[in-house]
């Protein structure tokens, strides 16, 4: 039987790990990806998720070389998201290690992108990052880093990105993200309700409740960025604590 | 003292050449990227990694002239071939997974089918799962491996199962083997940390 998985985040702003609260991206944290990835891979997590948030779109090719990189030590699968606008780059990842794809916008302004790399790559490769954001109390998905917000629901939109190709999805509210509150079970239950795929929540995850939260609500696996990083050894503690729990979850040999 | 082997990544443009390249040479091993099919010839030791569709991949070994080669290659026992994920449902002589070609290896004589459970439904299946080997000299590698995939191979014949794993109540077959030279395990050991390092050390070292 599959287990719950316990995802680390690494967000890279023009090559360094950075944190996130609300998508702002400005405190740069002291350390490169490939100390982060050596970590996490040695700490109990069972994947990682290496995203590019830098705002320009000529970041991709140092973001291919990190991943390039960070691969070669890296034994959990990683996945890799930010700027995958051509079918092209999304293959060079892959080939350059990456196992899975995040996408985000390009479902929204060009999901031919998502729709061909589904075809080369299959389902189980493609993951749909969707970032939610509070409009008028209504839930809404954005995209474009969280600044054109497209009025859809979540549940609208999920059926979208099946459509082109998504296996697997990666939920955020950016009302959430970094605010340390929990993550948003609202949207995770809403995305459960209509996807068969697999459902990663992050953002707002920081006592270890919040991921027993997440996985009770049916998420695949629960996702942190910030609290890893100044939480010494936090992944292999929240494993125990899941552990405890009766969660079934994979514990290092 | 036995020559150290030589050992070629079949490199068809789907598979995650990299992650695997990664993993032989963390065990300290050298290992080649063939893009022509004649290459295997010069190998004693072949990986077929794999993501994707199935029918994508056996047109692309078909046209690149992968499938005679092979069938050629594996029939000296002292070769052995590895498939890994959509690698080790090659083997087989087909999948449910068809929109159009439809042909397997057909070096394992069982057959490709979409999981399924009876109170679980969950696709695809991706995360660490369970593996349970066979046969008693292998329980060190029983453990947690990472797998991603929606179909499997319930085998017919229990000889060709060489560990097992759970989709739900159902209970599939994570590594295959003919008996003699040829292996596949449906999960990446390239990807499962160190218990899926030793694994590929120990067909490495086969």
């Amino acid at each position: 039987m599959i287990k719950k998985r316990l995802i680390a985040v690494i967000i890279l702003r023009d090559g360094r790990v950075v944190q996130s609260e609300k998508f702002i991206h400005n405190h740069v944290i002291h350390y490169d990806a490939l100390h982060a990835v050596e970590c996490f891979s040695r700490w109990d997590v069972d994947e990682i998720v290496l995203l590019n948030v830098s705002k320009e779109n000529k970041s991709k090719a140092e973001f291919l070389k990190i991943v390039a990189h960070v691969s070669k030590t890296c034994w959990v699968p990683l996945s890799v998201g930010g700027h995958i606008d051509e079918v092209q780059y999304g293959m060079d990842l892959i080939s350059n290690g990456a196992d899975k794809l995040l996408l985000n916008s390009q479902f929204y302004y060009e999901p031919n992108v998502p729709n061909e790399l589904y075809k080369n790559l299959g389902r189980q490769c493609i993951i749909a990052s969707i970032d939610l954001k509070n409009v008028n109390n209504k839930k809404l998905v954005h995209v474009n880093r969280g600044n054109h917000c497209t009025n859809n629901t979540i549940e609208d939109w999920v059926s979208h990105c099946t459509k082109y190709g998504a296996g697997e999805f990666f939920l955020n509210n950016i009302d959430h993200d970094g605010n340390r509150q929990g993550y948003d079970l609202d949207a995770l239950r809403k995305c459960l309700a209509v996807t068969q795929a697999p459902v990663i929540i992050f953002g707002g995850a920081f006592l270890e409740k919040h991921f027993a939260d997440g996985i009770e609500c049916g998420a695949s696996a629960v996702a942190a960025a910030n609290i890893f990083h100044y939480k010494e050894m936090a992944t292999k503690k929240i494993k125990r604590y899941l552990n405890k729990k009766n969660f079934n979850i994979r514990i290092q040999k | 003292m036995r020559s150290m082997s030589k050992i070629g990544i079949i490199n068809y443009g789907l598979g995650n050449i990299k992650s695997v390249e990664n993993s032989i040479i963390y065990n300290n091993q050298e290992c080649n990227s063939i893009t022509n099919a004649s290459e295997i010839f010069s190998c004693d030791k072949i990986i077929l990694p794999g993501v994707g569709s199935f029918s994508e991949a056996s047109k692309r070994l078909i046209d690149n002239h992968y499938f005679d080669s092979l069938k050629e290659w594996v029939e000296n026992y002292n070769n052995k071939l590895l498939g890994i994920c959509l690698g080790m449902q090659l083997l087989c002589n087909s999948s449910e997974e068809s929109d159009g070609n439809n042909r397997g290896l057909a070096f394992i004589d069982e057959d490709v089918e979409k999981l399924s459970s009876p109170n679980y439904n969950i696709l695809p299946n991706i995360g660490w799962s369970d593996v349970k080997f066979v046969n008693s000299s292998q329980n060190a590698f029983n453990g947690d491996y990472y797998f991603v995939h929606s179909y499997g191979v319930y085998c017919r014949n229990p000889y060709h199962t060489l560990a097992k794993s759970f989709y739900g109540d159902s209970e599939f077959a994570s590594g295959i083997t003919n008996g003699k030279n040829i292996y596949g395990f449906q999960f990446h050991p390239e990807k499962s940390h160190l218990l899926g390092l030793s694994l590929i050390n120990w067909f490495c070292k086969l």
